[in-house]
């Protein structure tokens, strides 16, 4: 009797947003810290089990209310149900009891309820409101500690975020005004007005961080626990890519033009990400520019998108490009967060790995990524090819940097660690995150890979060559000779040494 | 069911309007009377009045539903009669009247339990919300300006209430500004009776069939209205007295800023663009720019005045004269959808104003609080007033699913409509932003900041945060809030009700 009514398929859309939003009451931290990864299962399952086309209307909310999957909502809801469900088991040993815990899980809840809602949306106005609760609600999860360093980088967090939402609100009733509908469906094939289309890409253009409207990523995810940090880099900054591709008409004059500017701030953004990231120190802000840059190659990506509407391959490299990067840098969110606590060697080598997978080696889901990218583009735009190829270049580069930071900050802490207050990582942290690499791992071999070709490992070659030109230690003047005789003399050394200790034995 | 409303609609007749104003006229009169010390019979009285008042709203929306017409004429002198009459617009704002009375009677009752001169109070705030609902159920002109000139005497004792000082210079502040307005209010409706004869509120307006040669002293005539009305409605500059008449005990405060007498000042316009000039007559004539300027400045102005107060319910009060600026905005720009913005911000501005005064009189009362910044960690020590709180602050920054987000939603779309949006969007992003900048940081204060030892705690913590009667008002408007928001297109919310009077608008 109750399996059918449970199986019943408007009835996970409704849950997949409000369960969250029941379990924001539980005060109890021993159940409510479980029901952090919990609220994250019926996205997941949702999105597992769901057709495509699946909706429920729901007439009497807002301005008329449209909630449901698409091919891009299914899969966008995958990454991001799977993302929260994984930073969830994180946290639920991986945030200081006390006081502020329930705060932690009610803005947690909030923030994720927000997060599927606007997944979900078929209509601007559940968009809004679940990109409102969701950018407002982070700020909870982004000042979790109480210190200067948080409530600062909450507040410039807060400002942008409310900034973005009024501009996105502007462009909203704009665009819904012009097309005379709220929902999504009746903006295909539309003509916008130009401002209407600027002001919604404004909006959007604050979370996507394109550049100039990017202050707040970096510091906000510098001060944010690595969970959160995951998650925003994950998953809520490209509720803003989302929003493009949902607001946007692709193809409609207004709309192109813009994207065309999209596409080139896209690229901007990928290398001004990194050229100031490669300047920072703390691992974490490092990740965050690398996002800023990864994220710039995803508005280039959807600048095409909109000026292509029926160009299947690219709106499938979007996708797959959002999802290899949600994954991996959540796990290198997550694990950076580990290897803080423990320091050890071989974690530093599992994130070497993650790292690699996000500059896109072979046999990675970042050279799946990337080599979709670059069989969808369209016959006019093939000179990108080379920026994407700089833009790895420029990845390699960086993410150098990010392991370089991390072997700094173990020689900073491994000799303060016996007054080291950190607490060990609890089960759950490993499991969250043991799950989410071994995923990263493994999902790309679900696609026919693509075939090797020296073309796309030049530059991360180049680049690990960069870096480990960087690293070297001071060279003596005279170089190689000096360093033969040096080597020479030390071999002799070690020879002689090791005669005089073992003389005795071998004469004896 | 049915057959009770029947006979109830019967017996009652034609005069159920006249009945709704003298539920609360007769019970106020009858107050002044009671000993200081019943304190029984007078919270029986209070809450039955209120109660019996909301009934007989019941039935008037449920006979009006049905086709029954009610109108109550009184013929003073001949060319001069007092009409009393229910049409769409005046069933709205009845309603929210009756409604906010009765959760604001509850409140009052709870937080003057041991002041001095409560039989005095409650009396006046009978009449006063006599005087509302009359202005409200007012069928023409002459009968709103004697319903109008009532409420300014009605409130004067209570902003005077507490009689301090301060109290009193407030009070006669109040006085001061709102009689020049009425003043020239009825100047106004003598000239303009003068030359268009009998005032009956109609829908679509009366005056378009006027010669062109009147249109000059129309516009004039329009100029002396709006001052007239616009004191009460805190049109920058017009707004003095509403900041400095805080004074007033916290329940007053909710009701002045709610339905009282901000909102009749809002309503009196609402009424003079839409049922005497007509708004397309109006904007023929030219002068609903002025106005949309007028209101444009005054929500910026106040958003921005608000922003440096550091006592609560001032900060509070120029987001009133901010707020209330949006229904102006909205009757002055002409097009169904800023119509439908402008009514529905009528209610939903009154339901979440409400919250937020509730809220404010509950940390004044409970811990001493009257300052933002004795505000930190409160939300701990008083959640449910302070989630009543947040909720209020968010619907006033428009954020969905809060009542609020809906009011801007058509105020955009209609500024979209009449070909505005370049001048009407700026507003609304600039208030929205600064709304979010002044209400923001007293949220933070109250969730993330710890708690400092309060001023001066009156009402220990026991099973709940404070007396009930205080805790329990706040919690209801702020859940109307909600729905109104987050049900606004669901079958007889304010959205739909504010989208029927508009269609009879529109000729």
């Amino acid at each position: 009797m109750l399996q059918p009514v449970l199986l019943e398929l408007p009835f996970l859309l409704l849950l997949a947003p409000l369960l969250p939003l029941c379990f924001a009451l539980v005060a109890n931290d021993r159940i409510g810290q479980w029901l952090l990864p919990v609220a994250a299962l019926p996205a997941l399952v949702a999105a597992f089990v769901l057709p495509v086309g699946t909706s429920v209307a729901l007439p009497w909310v807002l301005l008329g209310v449209q909630w449901g999957i698409d091919a891009t909502g299914q899969l966008w809801l995958l990454v991001t149900a799977l993302v929260w469900l994984l930073a969830g088991l994180y946290s639920v040993s991986g945030t200081p009891a006390g006081a502020s815990w329930w705060r932690f899980r009610v803005f947690f809840m909030l923030t994720l309820s927000g997060n599927v809602l606007l997944v979900m949306a078929q209509d601007m106005g559940s968009f809004f409101l679940g990109f409102a609760l969701m950018g407002l609600a982070a700020y909870g999860l982004i000042a979790q500690q109480a210190s200067v360093t948080t409530r600062r980088a909450g507040r410039i967090y807060l400002i942008w975020t409310v900034l973005g939402e009024v501009l996105l609100f502007a462009g909203a009733v704009f665009t819904a005004g012009s097309i005379g509908s709220v929902y999504f469906s009746e903006v295909a094939g539309k003509e916008l007005p130009l401002a209407a289309v600027v002001l919604v890409t404004l909006g959007l253009g604050i979370k996507v961080a394109l550049p100039g409207l990017h202050v707040w990523l970096p510091i906000a995810h510098g001060a944010a626990p690595p969970a959160v940090s995951a998650l925003l880099s994950g998953v809520m900054v490209k509720a803003g890519i989302l929003g493009l591709v949902r607001f946007l008409p692709a193809g409609a004059a207004s709309t192109v033009w813009v994207a065309e500017w999209l596409v080139w701030l896209g690229l901007v953004g990928a290398f001004y990400g990194v050229v100031f990231g490669l300047r920072q120190t703390a691992p974490k802000v490092i990740l965050a520019y690398s996002t800023m840059s990864q994220l710039g190659v995803l508005t280039l990506l959807t600048g095409l998108v909109l000026q292509a509407p029926a160009d299947a391959a690219l709106a499938m490299a979007l996708l797959l490009y959002v999802a290899h990067h949600a994954w991996v840098k959540g796990a290198l969110f997550l694990g950076v967060g580990l290897f803080k606590q423990t320091l050890s060697w071989w974690l530093l080598g599992v994130l070497v790995a993650l790292a690699l997978v996000l500059v896109g080696v072979p046999l990675t889901s970042g050279a799946l990524a990337k080599d979709s990218v670059k069989a969808a583009l369209p016959a006019d735009w093939q000179h990108l090819a080379l920026g994407l190829w700089l833009s790895s270049l420029a990845t390699t580069l960086l993410m150098g940097r990010f392991v370089w930071s991390l072997w700094r900050y173990r020689r900073q802490h491994e000799g303060a660690s016996s007054h080291h207050t950190s607490p060990s990582p609890g089960l759950t942290q490993w499991l969250g995150w043991a799950i989410l690499v071994e995923w990263v791992l493994w999902w790309p071999f679900l696609f026919v890979l693509p075939a090797f070709k020296w073309w796309d490992v030049v530059p991360i070659l180049l680049g690990l060559g960069m870096v480990a030109l960087a690293l070297l230690p001071r060279i003596p003047a005279g170089d190689v000779p000096v360093l033969v005789a040096h080597a020479g003399y030390r071999g002799w050394h070690w020879v002689r040494e090791w005669w005089r200790k073992h003389r005795r034995c071998l004469s004896a | 069911m049915n057959e009770l409303l029947n006979v109830l609609t019967d017996a009652l007749g034609e005069n159920l309007p006249l009945w709704i104003v003298l539920s609360s006229f007769s019970v106020g009169l009858v107050i002044f009377f009671v000993q200081e010390g019943s304190h029984r019979l007078r919270t029986t009285l209070n809450l039955l009045a209120a109660v019996v008042k909301l009934l007989l709203v019941g039935v008037l929306i449920w006979g009006v539903y049905h086709g029954q017409v009610y109108e109550v004429r009184w013929v003073i002198a001949p060319n001069l009669e007092l009409l009393l009459h229910a049409d769409a617009l005046s069933m709205l704002f009845v309603t929210l009247s009756a409604l906010l009375w009765l959760v604001t009677t509850v409140y009052a009752i709870g937080y003057l339990e041991h002041s001095p001169h409560r039989s005095r109070f409650f009396g006046f705030f009978s009449l006063c919300v006599s005087a509302t609902v009359g202005l409200a159920l007012a069928g023409n002109l002459v009968t709103f300006v004697m319903f109008y000139e009532f409420l300014t005497l009605a409130t004067y004792p209570l902003v005077a209430h507490k009689g301090s000082h301060e109290a009193r210079k407030a009070a006669r502040l109040y006085l001061a500004y709102t009689f020049t307005g009425g003043l020239l209010l009825l100047v106004a409706v003598v000239w303009l009776k003068s030359i268009a004869g009998p005032l009956t509120f109609v829908q679509g307006g009366i005056l378009d069939s006027l010669p062109a040669e009147t249109h000059s002293a129309l516009r004039w005539i329009f100029l002396l209205m709006i001052v007239g009305l616009g004191v009460k409605a805190a049109l920058v500059p017009l707004h003095g007295w509403l900041p400095k008449s805080m004074v007033a005990p916290a329940p007053v405060s909710a009701l002045l800023h709610a339905v009282a007498v901000v909102k009749a000042g809002a309503f009196g316009i609402v009424r003079v663009v839409y049922d005497v000039y007509g708004v397309e007559f109006a904007a023929f004539l030219g002068v609903l720019v002025p106005l949309g300027v007028v209101a444009a400045f005054t929500i910026v102005y106040g958003s921005t005045l608000a922003l440096f107060q550091d006592s609560l319910k001032k900060r509070l009060a120029y987001s009133t004269v901010s707020q209330v600026s949006y229904i102006i905005l909205g009757t002055a720009i002409l097009g169904p959808l800023a119509t439908v913005g402008g009514i529905v911000h009528l209610v939903h501005q009154g339901i979440m104003k409400i919250t937020l005064f509730f809220a404010a009189g509950n940390y004044a009362e409970t811990l001493g609080i009257h300052r933002v910044s004795q505000m930190n960690g409160v939300g701990k020590r008083m959640p449910l007033t302070t989630l009543a709180f947040t909720l209020g602050a968010l619907g006033m920054i428009g954020i969905p699913p809060m009542a609020g987000f809906i009011s801007k939603w058509y105020l955009g779309l209609g500024a979209l409509e009449a070909g505005v949006l370049l001048w009407v969007m700026p507003v609304l992003i600039a208030s929205s932003l600064l709304n979010a900048a002044y209400f923001l940081p007293i949220l933070y204060r109250a969730w993330f900041l710890p708690a400092d030892p309060w001023p001066d705690e009156h009402i220990k913590a026991q099973r709940w945060e404070t007396h009930g009667m205080l805790l329990w008002p706040p919690v209801i408007t702020a859940s109307l809030a909600l729905l109104a928001g987050l049900l606004a297109s669901a079958p007889f919310s304010p959205l739909e009700w504010a989208q029927l009077i508009t269609a009879r608008e529109y000729k």
